[in-house]
């Protein structure tokens, strides 16, 4: 069970309006501590999920940003972010959970290219 | 090629379940093993036993078990995903004291943890979202 794949999760969802997110970090929390290589590519709306100050108490659940930001405790420190999302979104790094990679179109193809599997959500 | 598969959208609402299982039968029928298949998110909704099809709508449970029986696919379904959306196995009825079950017998309850089995085992590895 330790062949070490190279694993990306791509998370692209909005954090509230569906079960996407949490369901979708779950998973790759899990994936982590099963010694793989994990890495995350947040892009589109999921780069919301990143976002700091959120109180998922109001929407009586759980606080999207929290379990990100659980991301390395489970050994996922490969995390990266689509810049242009962000941008787009008025967002920059410093808005942000975590330390994170940004990443251009083209360092996002390099990095796809790279894996041996590629979640979407 | 061993290819794995995880369906993440509801049938009905949702395309990926037939086009999930249409993908299956092309990669069987092409040569490939198929071990299983992940449903996770809205997609464990493919392994209720309680859903009525309207006459014209097919859906694509059939074609789920039929490849299961036919080509030894294991249906795995995530159990945190499943027990949410009220997708109950006999022992989970059971342990939560639930009025009844309604998992379609050719489907199995899994941990997520399998899913990432599911990766490990296989050379390709496709999803298909919502």
């Amino acid at each position: 069970m330790s062949n070490g794949k190279r694993i990306l999760f791509l998370l692209r969802q909005a954090p509230y309006a569906t079960s996407h997110a949490l369901e979708a970090l779950e998973a790759v929390l899990v994936a982590g501590v099963f010694d793989q290589q994990v890495s995350v590519l947040f892009r589109d709306a999921g780069v919301w999920q990143l976002v700091d100050g959120q109180e998922g108490g109001a929407l009586a659940g759980r606080t999207v940003s929290k379990v990100a930001q659980a991301l390395p405790q489970y050994d996922v420190t490969a995390v990266y972010v689509c810049g242009e999302s962000l941008a787009r979104r008025s967002l920059c790094a410093a808005d942000l959970v975590l330390p994170v990679t940004l990443l251009d179109p083209a360092g996002q193809a390099r990095l796809l290219a790279a894996q041996d599997a590629v979640v979407n959500d | 090629m061993k290819i794995g598969i995880a369906v993440h959208g509801a049938p009905y609402s949702t395309q990926a379940s037939s086009t999930a299982l249409r993908f299956a039968r092309a990669a069987l029928e092409a040569g490939h093993t198929l071990p299983r298949v992940f449903f996770y998110h809205d997609g464990v909704h493919a392994a209720s036993a309680l859903t009525v099809p309207p006459q014209d709508e097919p859906s694509p449970q059939p074609g789920w078990v039929e490849l299961a029986r036919s080509h030894g696919v294991e249906l795995a379904v995530c159990i945190a995903a499943a027990l949410k959306r009220g997708i109950v196995n006999d022992e989970e009825r059971q342990r939560y004291e639930l009025t009844a079950a309604n998992l379609h017998p050719a489907f199995t309850i899994v941990g997520l943890g399998q899913l990432v089995d599911a990766i490990c085992a296989t050379d390709r590895f496709v999803t298909f979202a919502a």
